[in-house]
């Protein structure tokens, strides 16, 4: 049943990214976006549902189904739904022509399939041509914005992460290459393989090796110092694809790392490779802490905000034990649908005001209250405020953090935390309670009417990280802890 | 790769190859010209295959044959007359103002490679036993990559940015063949595909810095900051 549920959704999806592109009205493709999204959610979540806790292995190995893979998926699900629905409005307001709007569908499907092919790759080598590939679409994607602005974006995303993942692809020879010292000169190419060879692989090798890893895949998730591209492309890009980048892709990458971590936790290593994790983790809080506090583009506010969250992913992960892999993982979700509200919030903001600046945007909750109430909502969940679920798993990380073998971490996460707090709010409260200032250039330029396409999905993100803020599901905790127990730690 | 070195000559042929692929290197980072630079690279591709076919031939690894011939297809043949149509479509010519002369760029890139050579041989003592060529193989695999961030650093002609993403991926590959041999063949197929993938983009890309921004010069590109 499991490969039927992987072979649906992937054929499903796929075939939106053809339909798309051949499709004779715009209209098609949104619908078959739509339809591939839906479909993506609920076999995903059916294979949450079913995936045994030690995961199958399938299609000559290439596949893995484990837990974790498809906690991935379930992220990636959600946000790739709630983007599909938000785009349909924010690209037909920006009244792009049909040729474009069929090239955007097309690549934003393919965007889809390449993360939901990377999250159950079983061949190290194949997760990075994946992460790859999702690269190179994305910054198509992110290019397709129609201003310069955006193009030189793009561009800064392709060279500065394919050097990174160029250094990732030198850790996955070496972590190849310390195995033939144990396995012989050819052996399969697997997670699982690497985990066997690793405990009586050279340690200074493999820590080698994940280093490597580790900034590679760390350029892609936007972990500091490698972050640079982060800012430039979620923020320039269309706001449907920052949702994905931020809320889909950032996971994505997580995973190699933690897989790689996972690994590593069986060697002397270990603990090495964990305290690496956790000076990239405290360094992305702390650029976050320093760039929210002195910005002044909204969708770049909310970019740093995602540096922000997967610095605090990266943490919960370096720390490790069952509380800071479980609030890793629950901080996964809530930062996958927080930040898409948070996005879909910005993007409306800039079609509403026509500009990229906070000066420029005042008093929308007056003039949005639905739409401004979500979005003032998704900002107090993504700096991590009661009731909201980034409060439990922040809190959850925390705990672990003080347990593990870097408690000093969890210090300057607090104090991180709380400067983000206050900067992240004060751009807020100006934008929803400060009056325009005289000639401020936006304020009073109120351009549209926002479809509820565009305000839809962000009531519905908000709602459920509200959800999982007061309620924290047994099962779930159940569902992390068996993932806790295969990545190790302390 | 212990087949290998146990062939003097071979091991000695093996070393004069990766030897030349390094010297390739600096000569695509001491020009220019970017068509140099796609002349430099096709060369080092067929060098590489023909590394490949070496190591196939005297380590039995079949499969290899298969990687020399991907090889010289799609990095000796394919991606430089896709690299030439590009150039010839943007009509770039060289380096219109480069950062550094190409007399102190060279002498960087001949650090960066000696760091590799420290780095490959702190690896050596830590895996005692290790032949000389898998010293050399690595240190050409960092060497390559280092001279092609130097690249990616140093030049603002588009096209010189892909160029040097390109090398990267051929240092892995020269350093890879030697290194693991047994890597799988299915994988080096997916890498040779992502080549094809990464030049399509680059296009894609560069159409379009050309439309927004009227060059092809990546300095131009500054707007975006904190």
């Amino acid at each position: 049943m499991i490969w039927i549920l992987v072979f649906i959704i992937l054929a499903v999806t796929l075939a939106a990214a053809l339909v798309s592109l051949v499709a004779p009205r715009p209209v098609v493709a949104e619908l078959a976006n739509l339809t591939a999204a839906v479909t993506d959610l609920v076999l995903i979540l059916w294979l949450f549902a079913i995936v045994p806790s030690r995961g199958v292995v399938g299609i000559d190995s290439l596949l893995l189904i484990d837990p974790f893979g498809v906690w991935v998926l379930v992220c990636l699900g959600l946000v790739y739904l709630l983007a599909t629905v938000y785009a349909r409005g924010y690209l037909r307001g920006q009244g792009r022509s049909p040729r474009s709007l069929r090239i955007f569908y097309s690549l934003f499907a393919c965007f889809a399939l390449v993360m939901i092919l990377s999250s159950i790759q079983n061949n190290p080598g194949l997760y990075w041509v994946g992460i790859d590939l999702t690269t190179l679409i994305s910054a198509i994607l992110v290019g397709l914005e129609p201003h310069r602005r955006a193009v030189e974006a793009a561009w800064k995303y392709l060279v500065i992460v394919a050097v990174g993942l160029s250094l990732a692809l030198i850790g996955t020879v070496l972590f190849y290459f310390a195995g033939t010292f144990v396995r012989g000169a050819s052996y399969p190419m697997t997670w699982e393989s690497f985990a066997r060879i690793a405990p009586r692989a050279d340690p200074a090798l493999l820590l080698v090796a994940f280093l490597l890893v580790l900034i590679g895949y760390g350029t892609k998730a936007g972990l500091a110092p490698m972050h640079t591209w982060l800012p430039d492309a979620h923020s320039e890009g269309p706001t449907p694809v920052s949702a994905m980048l931020s809320g889909g892709l950032l996971n994505c990458a997580m995973l190699g790392i933690v897989r790689y971590l996972g690994i590593l936790r069986h060697t002397s290593m270990g603990g090495d490779a964990s305290r690496s994790l956790v000076v990239l983790g405290v360094a992305s809080l702390v650029v976050a802490a320093l760039f929210i506090t002195r910005q002044r583009g909204v969708k770049r506010l909310a970019a740093y905000s995602s540096v922000e969250h997967i610095g605090i992913i990266a943490l919960g992960f370096g720390f490790g034990g069952v509380l800071g892999t479980v609030g890793a993982l629950y901080q996964m979700v809530n930062h996958s649908l927080t930040k898409s509200a948070v996005f879909f919030g910005a993007g409306n903001a800039i079609e509403a005001y026509g500009t990229r600046q906070i000066a420029g945007i005042r008093r929308i909750g007056d003039r949005f209250p639905v739409m401004g109430a979500a979005w003032l909502a998704a900002a107090f969940a993504a700096v991590g405020a009661p009731p909201f679920g980034l409060f439990l798993s922040e809190f959850t990380i925390a705990r672990g953090g003080i347990a593990s073998a870097n408690p000093w971490a969890v210090g300057v996460m607090g104090v991180a935390l709380i400067v983000i707090f206050v900067g992240f709010m004060t751009h807020f409260r100006k934008m929803f309670f400060s009056s325009p200032r005289p000639h401020a250039s936006g304020a009073d330029a109120l351009r549209v009417t926002l479809p509820i396409t565009s305000v839809a999905p962000m009531v519905v993100a908000v709602l459920v990280v509200l959800v999982l803020g007061v309620w924290w599901p047994h099962p779930l905790w159940v569902y992390f802890t068996h993932i806790a127990s295969t990545l190790g730690g302390h | 790769m212990n087949l290998i070195a146990h062939h003097p000559i071979v091991s000695a042929v093996l070393s004069l190859a990766l030897f030349v692929v390094l010297i390739l290197s600096f000569a695509i980072l001491g020009s220019h010209w970017v068509r140099n630079h796609v002349y430099a690279f096709t060369a080092q591709s067929w060098v590489i295959a023909a590394v490949s076919v070496m190591v196939a031939l005297w380590g039995h690894y079949p499969l290899l044959y298969g990687i020399a011939v991907l090889t010289i297809v799609v990095r000796g043949l394919l991606i430089p007359f896709l690299v030439i149509r590009l150039l010839d479509r943007t009509g770039v010519g060289r380096e219109q103002a480069p950062i550094l002369r190409s007399s102190s760029t060279l002498v960087i890139g001949g650090v960066l490679v000696i760091l590799a050579l420290v780095i490959a041989e702190e690896i050596h003592h830590q895996l005692l036993g290790l032949p000389a060529i898998d010293v050399l193989a690595l240190t050409v695999l960092l060497g390559v990559e280092f001279i092609a961030f130097l690249m990616l650093t140093l030049r603002t002609e588009a096209l010189s940015s892909l160029l040097g993403l390109l090398m990267i991926e051929n240092g892995v590959l020269a350093g890879s063949v030697i290194l693991v041999p047994g890597l799988p063949f299915f994988l080096e197929i997916v890498f040779l595909f992502d080549l094809l993938i990464i030049i399509a983009t680059y296009a894609v890309l560069a159409r379009s810095i050309r439309s927004h921004l009227g060059v092809t010069d990546v300095r131009v590109m500054k707007e975006l900051t904190g």
